[in-house]
């Protein structure tokens, strides 16, 4: 399960295709009031797009697409992730391992509520750049892409500020 | 009564101004400061809540955008470190209370307001700042913080009120100072007029020690010393010259005053000797009316009248050598003459005083006969007057002196008398016209008062001095006559003899008149006088007469058949004959005008006819000098 967000008019579909297998996977809640982890969801997807430092397109001024595939296609979450992973494409996932298989951004609940953690390597990998604001929202931030010397035990401070919260 | 002091002292004054200027100073920079402060503190606060909002509302952005309520409190907490926000609050865009943090008891967020600018409400300034993410509104934030400005100022307070003191107290200090160097002048200024003023000395000189306008007031009030001193003096020296013309001026007057009251004073004494012979002539007329035939009694009313008619004669001379001394006119004929003679002469002149007061008169003359060039007369009648005097005012039967000596080239008389001398306050103006000792006054015999100023000018005339001295009152009195000598001294002259009263002398007289009845009886008259008479009837035979006769005296009548008695007494005075002729004029005609004409022609004197023996003879006594 993934999210793509480009700016891409070829990966428009794909990215479509991974929100609505995201949505189908959240636990439907009632629709009279009180706190929708759909709705939530869509928000963040929302705002995710206004923390990430997008590389420069050729064309300029493309607009920002947001793909949404449904649950179902979670077991080609690696696949499908692999397909765009060179391209500026932030993919964000809502499975329990979903950093794991790849995802930049995946959702966690916490209770009630909708949250969720951040991959800075595979962003790196795709080009992007998330903005602190956005990690210093984010419930865990993985680092573990080592870029440059290469040193595992360094502590993150964006990871300890999430376990602390946690 | 403080304004009073200031008013008075210079130096409190600029005190006071320094003080107060120092003060205000102080209180407008202190009011301007705390203004400033004041509006920059709030601008301060402004910008700054302004900003930790703005701060605050963009890091609440992803929290609000991904409901992140912990992240919220954490950031809000973050701010707590800082001491002035009391509170604050982050608000959803619904208006909800998302998170908030308080740190004032009792404090209730208000509901969401409207964004804007800070509030200022009392101790506090609160603001609502929108929270907006890529044009989407998110939330509010709201941020309140103290608002200290009272507390603020107050401390401003203190530290400009410390500072006000110890400005306070340096411009004490430097009005200290000011007064060491712009109030010392004029102060010193101050002092020097105030000793001008108490003391009136205008040399007091105020001292410069600056070059400003103290210094040019210094020397402006100098030059004005100098100036008013200078005045002062001119002034004063102007009243001391004043001062000394009034004195001169005074005894001017005072002397005017004298010589007026001696005018009056010999006036009265003039009445009174001219009346004085007067009653004994009367006597004598008298007596010889009723006693004519008795020749002793004949005899003494002669000598009466004689004596009588001398005084007054010499009374007259005496005022005609007044007015002539008085109007400059007195002078003298020199010639060479013999001070024997001179003496002789003065001699004869007193003989018959002497005889009268019985007194002895002791006659000294050197051994040479010397001689003077003098006016004989004028001469033997400075001497005369010194015997009078010395006689006059000497006791009956006293011995009176008179020594010549000579002394270089010069001949000095000396009479002395032991009479009743001269003060010493008399002394020095014995020789002032119209002056006689007070106790001379008292005499009977006085004269007029002018003998001795007649005396003194004669000498004076004759180049000569002369000079009373007497050792006071009752011991007697000492005149000296000093005159040049004309020549050496010849043939030898018994000193000291001491020479009687001679007789009568014998004179060769002239009479020349057409009357001649009138002629003989008056020939035989002198004749039988002891005199040598030739008698003349016209100017021929009177010029003849004169030429073979050389006659000492002689009488003309004016109306003469062959021509006038005054064109006769020229042509006498043109002989060498006639010379030293005296000439006597007779005539019928005794008005001013023929007297002056007589004078005019060389007569000594003009009788009127018909002519009075005593006349004649007091003529051929010596006592009528001139005309």
């Amino acid at each position: 399960m993934g999210v793509f967000l480009g700016g891409r008019g070829t990966a428009s579909r794909c990215a479509a295709a991974l929100l609505v297998a995201l949505l189908t996977t959240m636990p439907v809640r009632s629709q009279d009031g009180g706190y929708s982890t759909d709705a939530a969801k869509a928000a963040f997807l929302y705002h995710f797009g206004t923390y990430v430092q997008w590389p420069r397109s050729p064309a300029g001024g493309a607009p920002i697409a947001i793909a949404v595939l449904g649950a179902e296609h979670n077991a080609y979450l690696e696949t499908l992730i692999e397909h765009v992973r060179d391209r500026p494409v932030l993919t964000v996932s809502d499975a329990p391992d979903g950093l794991e298989r790849g995802a930049m951004v995946n959702f966690q609940l916490v209770g009630e509520r909708v949250r969720f953690e951040v991959s800075l390597a595979a962003a790196q990998r795709a080009g992007l750049v998330l903005s602190s604001r956005l990690l210093a929202s984010a419930l865990r931030v993985e680092t573990s892409g080592c870029r440059i010397g290469c040193e595992p035990e360094a502590p993150d401070p964006f990871e300890l500020a999430a376990v602390a919260r946690v | 009564m403080i304004v009073g002091v200031i008013r008075r002292s210079l130096r409190k004054k600029v005190g006071a101004i320094v003080l107060l200027s120092t003060f205000v100073a102080l209180v407008v920079s202190a009011l301007a400061l705390l203004s400033y402060e004041s509006e920059r503190y709030r601008g301060f606060m402004i910008n700054d809540v302004q900003t930790q909002a703005e701060i605050l509302a963009r890091v609440t952005a992803p929290a609000l955008a991904f409901d992140d309520r912990d992240g919220a409190a954490t950031n809000l907490r973050l701010l707590s470190n800082r001491a002035g926000i009391n509170a604050a609050a982050i608000y959803t865009a619904e208006g909800q209370l998302f998170a908030s943090f308080n740190r004032t008891a009792g404090f209730v967020f208000p509901p969401t307001g409207a964004p804007g600018e800070p509030v200022i409400a009392g101790h506090a300034i609160e603001i609502f700042q929108p929270v907006v993410e890529n044009g989407e509104l998110l939330g509010t934030v709201y941020l309140r913080e103290s608002y200290e400005l009272a507390g603020r100022l107050v401390d401003y307070l203190l530290i400009l009120g410390t500072v006000m003191g110890m400005s306070l107290i340096a411009a004490a200090f430097i009005s200290y100072w000011l007064e060491g160097s712009v109030t010392a002048p004029v102060l010193s200024l101050t002092a020097a007029a105030r000793k001008v003023i108490d003391e009136r000395d205008f040399t007091v000189r105020a001292r410069r020690t600056t070059d400003d306008e103290i210094g040019v007031l210094v020397d402006a009030f100098n030059a004005m010393l100098t100036e008013v001193g200078q005045r002062a003096e001119a002034l004063e020296a102007s009243n001391r010259r004043l001062q000394r013309e009034t004195e001169e001026r005074r005894a001017a007057e005072a002397a005017l005053r004298l010589a007026d009251q001696r005018k009056d004073e010999f006036l009265a004494t003039l009445a009174h000797e001219l009346r004085n012979p007067l009653a004994p002539m009367v006597n004598a007329m008298t007596l010889l009316d009723g006693h004519g035939s008795d020749p002793s009694l004949r005899e003494r009313a002669h000598g009466i009248i004689q004596r009588q008619l001398r005084q007054l004669v010499r009374l007259v001379d005496d005022l005609l050598d007044v007015s002539r001394i008085t109007s400059g006119k007195l002078v003298i004929k020199r010639e060479r003459v013999e001070l024997a003679d001179v003496v002789q002469n003065a001699v004869d002149t007193v003989k018959p005083l002497l005889e009268s007061r019985q007194q002895k008169l002791a006659v000294s003359l050197p051994q040479q006969p010397v001689y003077l060039q003098a006016d004989p007369v004028r001469l033997a009648q400075v001497f005369s007057n010194l015997l009078n005097n010395a006689a006059k005012y000497s006791d009956l039967g006293s011995e009176i002196r008179l020594v010549a000596s000579v002394a270089a080239s010069s001949i000095e008389v000396r009479v002395e008398d032991p009479g009743m001398g001269i003060s010493a306050e008399s002394l020095p103006m014995i020789f002032e016209m119209f002056t006689q000792g007070r106790e001379a006054a008292r005499r009977t015999e006085t004269g007029l008062g002018v003998g001795l100023a007649l005396a003194r000018r004669l000498v004076e005339l004759h180049d000569g001095s002369i000079e009373a001295a007497s050792e006071g009152l009752g011991r007697g009195s000492t005149f000296t006559v000093r005159l040049p000598v004309m020549a050496a001294l010849t043939s030898e002259r018994a000193a000291g003899k001491t020479a009687g009263v001679p007789p009568a002398r014998r004179h060769r007289i002239l009479l020349v008149d057409d009357n001649v009845d009138f002629v003989a009886s008056l020939s035989l008259l002198l004749e039988g006088m002891g005199h040598d008479v030739r008698v003349a009837h016209d100017a021929a035979h009177a010029l003849d007469a004169a030429t073979e006769f050389r006659p000492e005296f002689a009488f003309l009548d004016i109306g003469l058949p062959d021509r006038t008695g005054y064109d006769l007494a020229r042509d006498l005075r043109a002989l060498p004959a006639g010379e030293r002729t005296v000439l006597i004029a007779l005539s019928g005609w005794g008005l001013p005008q023929d007297r002056e004409r007589s004078r005019e022609a060389g007569f000594a004197l003009h009788l009127v006819k018909p002519v009075d023996l005593g006349h004649i003879q007091a003529a051929l006594s010596g006592l009528v000098r001139r005309a």
